[in-house]
């Protein structure tokens, strides 16, 4: 929550001025910085104080459509095809014994071997894919479309669990970041003859008279129209329809006739001789599928359920624009019910969103693997959603310990653990000092399995402090709590926090010196404290 | 700093953010929770678990004398060589050594056919029904375990009466009333700040969780500090009770195994835990199921069989009851890809010294299936949940369950 009195007060001028030139979009809206930070937070990851000011001394149709503009065009990868899985996978991707292919009559050691190292090579290349999109986030190089890639890859869940050579999976995903922002109808298109889907939902074994219902299923009730928009009959019609859609040994899509079901299907009404894109057709034809796609956006961006009006409102919207989903989240970004009360701040952010956002206030660039490792831990494996509808969001990120883990993940990013010796081993000693242990064991284990290594963050808090001209421990407390947090906490924990100060001044060297000064002591005080700060119920909530 | 230290020093800070105003409420409530860690004069315990994906209730029960079995699974079948006897009609599999033995020790009731009319065969939608226990499921609303505490447990408000290892919460739990203590493993449940961080956060959480505000925003924060302030009284005692906990067995090492070892050091340390969740999967082998189905029948057959020996002579052995379901069973006939699609009717298990083992509800037929051909159930999971809530826990079933269900009499 920024306090810019003086900036608001510009800003609102500005607006007046603007809102003539643009009475159509953004009516009624106004261009304040919790708006703002609303915006940056929903359409983005996260707000500094300096994109607030900027963005407020531009009208709300310009800065949407700014944050809609790639700042940095993506340079797509070209994966590798690394066949590790190939000792225990037919052509089709169904598990074979290991005498039955290729490395038949070697020993599991031996294959292994063989194995390994290429299973190391393919794990690597995806490491570095999730770390390029990652960047790209925290550069902010295309907000709403990484934004919008994130709820896609939620909605056409794949995982690797299933998929396991990542060829596919780094295609799809850039499959998804391409048309993030397209129409919804080059989205399902795609899917359905995406490779990763395919195999995921196992459709290279629906052939003729042996139909699997897996990807025909989920198309319907998670991809498009929702359940009880379509009967059991039509999830086996479908099923049909989709027979002969491959995913070939080479990662690519093929259709094989030989296999493809050519009699009619009578689907939702209509009767033909479907494949899988005149499936998609008749699925998109019907007035649930805009329904669905219009209540799972607003339910992700405004992170509550929306009102039977406002979907009606949004689907049609969508129908009446061929389904355009950039069209859709630029009408909402602009819509002044998307900045009512009851959304603002009250939503528990993604663990993505989460590390993401805190980089980028903190402006620090994380260890390469860490976001993917951290945020795998908290519940957001990218690639690897507990079910196949993706998600759930929300309250539903936070348990107990995924809370004090997100404590954990703060206290690595702001260098609170600089100097703890890590645990010499994993066992445990049977006296009491068990809590002490266990803190370094986290330490030791988190810090093993996110990749940290000799990395220390590039802060300096007591410099930010002094360019901001907080020289009191108050203004240094209220300085942290509106720069890092989007809600203003309790005065409760603000007296905690300056008591806590007031405890470090006693107990350190620091002393009376203003933290602003600088100096060892002092950055070690306000990193404990960033660490508490970022640890806050207030701090999971955008 | 000691364990014991550890608690003072909380206690004490507890204490003392009192002197910052508004927290009285917070202050009392934890005091209580402290004292009432003790064990209920009815110290029951259901230990919950879940084999999630829908599981192949035909090849972990054989019915190995049904010709029907052999014709509608040619290849997806389980063969006759080392099928653990239990009847003329159906085996064991036989990786489910220590089940079997569970059976022979009369320690295992087997309820079969068990599932709910009208099957639906997507996971969530099943799930919905399984959780909730509602006659048509709802994504949102309190799980049937969170209603059991909503109602029969309202005014015991500790977390940790409901404890689930492992990773995202099964909605069967939730609770609009309760918190949840969740964990995958114990290591992962701690917050690693240094003394003086770790006294500001816990008078951060403790000055904001007796806050009850009714707006959405203020009440989510309220919500959070309260699941804040519960994990940081409960860390320390969940730490000690799993990481120091010295079981009389060996536990397997696979997530299964471990998960099971921590519930049977919180039993035993008597965390005051009334409901332990954990989950085993995935069991959704649309494809080539021999590999997957026999790996996870493995882990809950070590898994299970470990934690029932671990609890073997213990005093709180008569008072854990093992409850395992599936969301459903799966398609009586395989598939071309050597695997079986979405089913319904399957078995479900009762294991533990408070059993009394056999079989409850008929084998549904193999030849006469329903429109779907699909194993038509016989027993609604209703009664299996009234079971557990009337004759278990001793509570007011129709408080949880949307009609009356008969329970079945499997308890001894």
């Amino acid at each position: 929550m920024l306090r810019l009195a003086s900036l608001s007060a510009f800003a609102a001028g500005t607006f007046l001025f603007v809102s003539t030139a643009h009475a159509a979009a953004g009516d009624g809206l106004a261009w304040n910085p919790r708006n703002v930070e609303h915006l940056l937070n929903r359409a983005g990851f996260g707000a500094t104080p300096a994109e607030i000011e900027a963005a407020l001394a531009k009208s709300p149709e310009a800065f949407v459509d700014e944050l809609m503009t790639p700042k940095r065009s993506w340079e797509r990868v070209t994966p590798v095809l690394i066949r590790w899985e190939d000792f225990d996978l037919d052509p089709r991707g169904i598990p074979v014994e290991p005498e039955k292919s290729k490395y038949k009559g070697m020993a599991r050691a031996e294959i292994q071997k063989i194995v390994q190292p290429l299973r190391g090579a393919d794990r690597k290349q995806f490491l570095e894919y999730a770390d390029k999109w990652f960047d790209s986030m925290l550069r902010h190089d295309d907000p709403v479309r990484d934004h919008a890639t994130l709820f896609w890859h939620g909605f056409f869940t794949t995982s690797f669990a299933v998929v396991r050579r990542k060829y596919e999976v780094i295609e799809q995903h850039q499959f998804l970041r391409e048309h993030a922002l397209s129409s919804f109808r080059d989205l399902v298109h795609g899917i359905v003859r995406d490779p990763a889907m395919l195999q995921y939902l196992d459709n290279n074994t629906n052939v003729k008279g042996h139909a699997n219902e897996n990807l025909a299923r989920e198309l319907m009730e998670l991809f498009s129209l929702g359940e009880g928009h379509y009967t059991e009959v039509d999830v086996r019609e479908a099923a049909r329809a989709l027979t002969g859609a491959w995913a070939d040994p080479e990662g690519r899509f093929q259709f094989q006739a030989e296999n493809h079901d050519d009699a009619a299907k009578t689907i939702l009404g209509r009767t033909g001789k479907f494949r899988g894109e005149e499936l998609v057709d008749v699925i998109l034809e019907q007035e649930a599928c805009p329904r669905w796609v219009a209540r799972k956006l607003l339910a992700y961006f405004e992170g509550v359920e929306p009102s039977e009006a406002r979907v009606a409102d949004y689907a049609a919207f969508l129908r009446a624009n061929d389904l355009r989903i950039d069209l859709c989240l630029k009408r909402l970004f602009l819509d002044p019910a998307f900045y009512r009360d009851e959304i603002v701040n009250a939503r528990v952010q993604g663990p993505i969103e989460y590390v993401i956002g805190m980089c980028r206030k903190l402006s620090i660039q994380p260890p390469r693997n860490f976001v993917f490792a951290v945020t795998a831990d908290l519940g957001q494996c990218f690639y690897d959603p507990p079910t196949v509808k993706g998600w759930d969001g929300g309250e539903a990120w936070i348990t107990n310990a995924t809370l004090l883990g997100r404590g954990n993940v703060a206290g690595v990013l702001v260098g609170a653990f600089e100097g703890v010796e890590p645990a010499s081993d994993m066992a445990l000693p049977m006296d009491d000092d068990l809590t002490v242990r266990v803190r370094e064991l986290t330490i030791a284990q988190l810090e093993k399995l996110a990749h940290v290594g000799d990395w220390q963050p590039a802060l300096d808090l007591a410099g930010s402090l002094a360019r901001a001209g907080a020289r009191t421990d108050d203004a240094a407390i209220d300085w942290m709590l509106s720069t890092w947090l989007s809600i203003e906490p309790p005065a409760e924990t603000r007296a905690v926090l300056a008591q806590n100060l007031a405890l470090a001044r006693r107990e350190t060297p620091l002393g009376d010196a203003p933290l602003a000064d600088g100096g060892p002591e002092a950055e070690k005080v306000l990193r404990r404290l960033a660490h508490v700060v970022f640890s806050l119920p207030e701090a999971q909530l955008n | 700093m000691t364990s014991q230290s550890l608690f003072d020093r909380r206690n004490f800070l507890v204490g003392g953010t009192a002197l910052l105003g508004g927290c009285m409420a917070a202050s009392n409530a934890r005091t209580q929770r402290d004292a009432t860690t003790a064990r209920d004069a009815d110290g029951r315990i259901l230990v919950l678990v879940e084999l999630y994906g829908g599981n192949d209730g035909l090849n972990t029960i054989v019915p190995y004398a049904d010709d029907e079995y052999w014709r509608r699974r040619p290849v997806v079948n389980v063969p006759k060589d080392g099928l653990l006897g239990i009847d003329d009609y159906c085996a064991f599999n036989p990786l489910l050594a220590n089940v079997n033995r569970q059976w022979h020790d009369g320690r295992l009731a087997i309820v079969r056919g068990v599932g709910y009319p009208e099957p639906v065969y997507s996971h969530f939608k099943s799930f919905e029904i399984w959780h909730t226990a509602r006659e048509a499921g709802r994504p949102s609303g309190d799980g049937w375990i969170g209603r059991l505490r909503n109602t029969a447990w309202k005014d015991d408000p500790r977390a940790e009466l409901v404890v689930h290892v492992g990773g995202a919460v099964p909605h069967s739990l939730h609770s609009s009333e309760h918190q949840t203590v969740a964990f995958a493993t114990p290591e992962s449940f701690v917050w690693a700040g240094d003394a003086l961080a770790q006294q500001a956060y816990e008078q951060a959480a403790a000055a904001t969780s007796g806050m009850s505000p009714k707006s959405g925003r203020d009440a989510m924060r309220a919500r959070l500090s309260r699941t804040l302030a519960d994990a940081q009284v409960l860390s320390p005692r969940v730490l000690k009770a799993t990481l120091e906990y010295q079981p009389q067995v060996e536990y397997p090492t696979d997530e299964f195994g471990r998960a099971l070892r921590c519930v049977a050091g919180m039993i035993d340390a008597r965390l005051g835990g009334r409901v332990y969740s954990v989950q085993l999967g995935n069991f959704d082998t649309h494809a080539t199921q021999a590999d997957p189905q026999s790996r996870l029948l493995s882990s809950f057959d070590a898994g299970i069989g470990a934690f029932l020996a671990d609890l073997k002579g213990r005093s709180q052995e008569k008072d854990v009851l093992v409850f395992a379901f599936s969301e459903f069973g799966r398609r009586v006939s395989e598939n071309y890809s050597k695997g079986t699609d979405h089913g319904a009717a399957g078995p479900a298990f009762f294991l533990g010294a408070p059993v009394k083992g056999g079989f409850y509800g008929e084998h549904p037929s193999l030849a006469e299936l329903d429109r779907d051909e699909n194993l038509i159930m016989n027993v609604d999971f209703r009664r299996l949940y009234a079971t557990v809530l009337e004759d278990w826990f001793r509570a007011d079933a129709s408080a949880v369950l949307p009609k009356r269900y008969e329970p079945l009499p499997l308890l001894a």
